[in-house]
């Protein structure tokens, strides 16, 4: 088979491809000194699971454009779509989201995309998520869907163990703080990688590693569903010490963010 | 297509337009885009051989191509995805005293095509990489070439889009036909005249 | 925080969005066998290179690369050539109803 040109799909009614759309922000909420959440009204929005992520696409006055991922961080059952950015040193549109937006501010948007890094309650568990930095934001949409989700959210067992590196840089600590604390609430587990933590500190003060996963984790022979979110080099890690530890490969899905950053 | 309010994007100069060639925006930065994993071949493994038909016209270890005549080219540089960056300085051995090396006076084919370590191809027409126009480089900016920009050796043609600069060249292979390389197989300009916008097939 | 930013390598899941302008099913999650080294996975787990210029999904096992998308602006070119299977997932619950696609080429 010779390469294939195709030419760009004719608009159709029940197309499956997908469009671009207008997002326009609602809101604006300070999740830490480096990430943001959006708040974005998207209409006609067909809906997501937890885990999948929109294509966000800015254009500036003479027309460069610039696209990037994001993954979605509210459940499905949320009327509005949030997504939580964390601002990098040299990006150029993470300072544009982070800094800049503001309610009424438009920019397109594409999505939902992924099937392969997607959960629902109907999926089963138990889960185990596992993130640093801002990876945590498509595994929070995971747990807020659980919470969502009533008596078949709570049969579902889940474990968060979430890397950050300061105290300060933890995103959605208070929330994780009140669904953790909630009957039938998911375990959290913190580790802190930079900052010496505070005195009072019950979680852990390192990097992800083989016996923290172990402690932490659900037992290979329980055969979790797992989901790593972050840095890429904290990914690799901890799907190869899963692994390692026992976890079926098929069951540990991954997603990577850029190489630098994150808890 | 509507625009987003405030959004300027990565700090882009006003450009020149007699140095900067339409649709580009110069850069401070030297971004790295690459089809495929950094490869790290040892020097004491690496090797350049020019290649007509089966058989190689002419082979260097590192050593040996250390030892070849070296030109200092300043020049500017344009990427594909719209950036330039001016006045890089780059040192290697031109293509010209390459073919001298092998002691071929003249190119045996009018095409080359330059295949690296990862599997990256490029095609090239010889008369695009002589009379200096074309560099084996492996030296930037007074330093060695990085591996994420190439390193150990790259080919350098600044006058085309810097998809043909092939990071990681390992062997220049002559053709008698043009044939298009991993990304002019994909739609890609075949040959890449930034000057005329060819960045894609049928520009 | 942004998938691509300041990155030459990602997972296939960031090439979600072009995935879906290339096929008519969710791509990601669709299982595709490298021709290289017989190794069968989601796209998703793909090792995603050279978003900038289109897609290069390179096999995590042996770096082959998989499925090569150029974008230009008058359509996408596609190369399977090093997919010997592509198995897509129905939009349904039930793995029974996996199809399976040869490519011959």
């Amino acid at each position: 088979m010779t390469a294939i040109e195709t030419a760009p799909p004719p608009a159709r009614a029940g197309a499956r491809r997908l469009a671009w759309r207008q997002a326009e922000v609602v809101e604006r909420v300070a999740e830490t000194r480096r990430a943001t959440t959006l708040v974005l009204d998207v209409p006609d929005w067909p809906g997501h699971r937890a885990g999948q992520h929109v294509d966000i696409r800015l254009t500036a006055d003479d027309g460069y454009q610039a696209q990037r991922s994001y993954s979605i961080a509210s459940p499905p059952e949320a009327l509005r779509l949030a997504l939580t950015v964390e601002r990098l040193e040299r990006g150029e549109v993470s300072p544009w989201l982070v800094d800049e937006a503001r309610p009424g501010d438009r920019f397109e948007l594409r999505g939902p995309i992924g099937g392969y890094f997607a959960w629902s309650v109907a999926a089963g568990g138990p889960l185990l998520l596992v993130a640093g930095g801002s990876g945590v934001a498509p595994l929070m949409a995971m747990l807020r869907h659980r919470a969502a989700s009533g008596a078949a959210g709570r049969a579902v067992p889940a474990r968060l163990l979430l890397s950050s590196r300061s105290f300060a840089d933890i995103i959605y600590r208070e929330e994780l703080e009140r669904l953790g604390s909630a009957p039938g609430g998911p375990g959290i587990v913190h580790t802190l990688t930079r900052e010496r933590p505070p005195p009072s500190w019950r979680g852990h003060a390192r990097r992800i590693d083989a016996s923290m996963l172990a402690e932490v984790g659900f037992p290979p022979a329980a055969a979790p569903k797992v989901f790593v979110c972050g840095p890429t080099t904290m990914v690799e890690a901890v799907a190869e010490a899963l692994v390692g530890l026992g976890h079926e490969p098929g069951r540990v899905k991954t997603e990577r963010f850029g190489a630098t950053g994150g808890g | 297509m509507t625009t987003t309010r405030g959004f300027t994007g990565r700090g882009r100069a006003k450009a020149d337009e007699r140095r900067v060639p339409p649709g580009q925006y110069v850069t401070e930065d030297f971004p790295v885009l690459s089809a495929g994993p950094t490869p790290h071949t040892p020097l004491d493994r690496w090797t350049l051989t020019l290649q007509d038909g089966g058989s190689p016209v002419g082979k260097w270890t590192w050593e040996e191509f250390q030892a070849l005549p070296r030109t200092e080219l300043t020049v500017d540089i344009h990427c594909v995805t719209k950036w330039s960056k001016l006045g890089t300085v780059w040192e290697g051995v031109t293509i010209d005293d390459l073919l001298a090396a092998a002691g071929l006076e003249e190119p045996p084919a009018p095409y080359l095509m330059a295949h690296c370590d990862g599997g990256y191809t490029t095609n090239l027409p010889l008369e695009d990489l002589l009379g200096g126009k074309g560099l084996v480089a492996t030296r930037f900016d007074g330093e060695p070439l990085a591996p994420e920009h190439g390193g150990p050796a790259r080919l350098l043609v600044p006058h085309l889009y810097f998809w043909k600069s092939a990071k990681w060249v390992r062997r220049l292979r002559f053709m008698e036909h043009d044939e298009p390389g991993f990304w002019e197989s994909l739609g890609y300009h075949i040959y890449g005249d930034p000057w005329r916008e060819q960045r894609y097939d049928g520009d | 925080m942004s998938r691509e930013e300041m990155c030459s390598m990602l997972d296939g899941n960031a090439a979600g969005g072009l995935l879906r302008e290339v096929f008519a099913f969710e791509a990601t999650a669709a299982r595709i066998t490298c021709a290289g080294c017989a190794r069968m996975m989601p796209m998703g787990e793909l090792r995603l290179y050279a978003i900038e210029l289109g897609a290069i999904l390179r096999c995590p096992s042996c770096d082959e690369a998989v499925v090569r998308i150029g974008r230009t602006p008058r359509g996408l070119w596609l190369d399977l050539r090093r997919a010997a299977t592509i198995v897509t997932v129905s939009a349904g619950i039930r793995p029974e109803s996996e199809v399976c696609i040869r490519d011959h080429g």
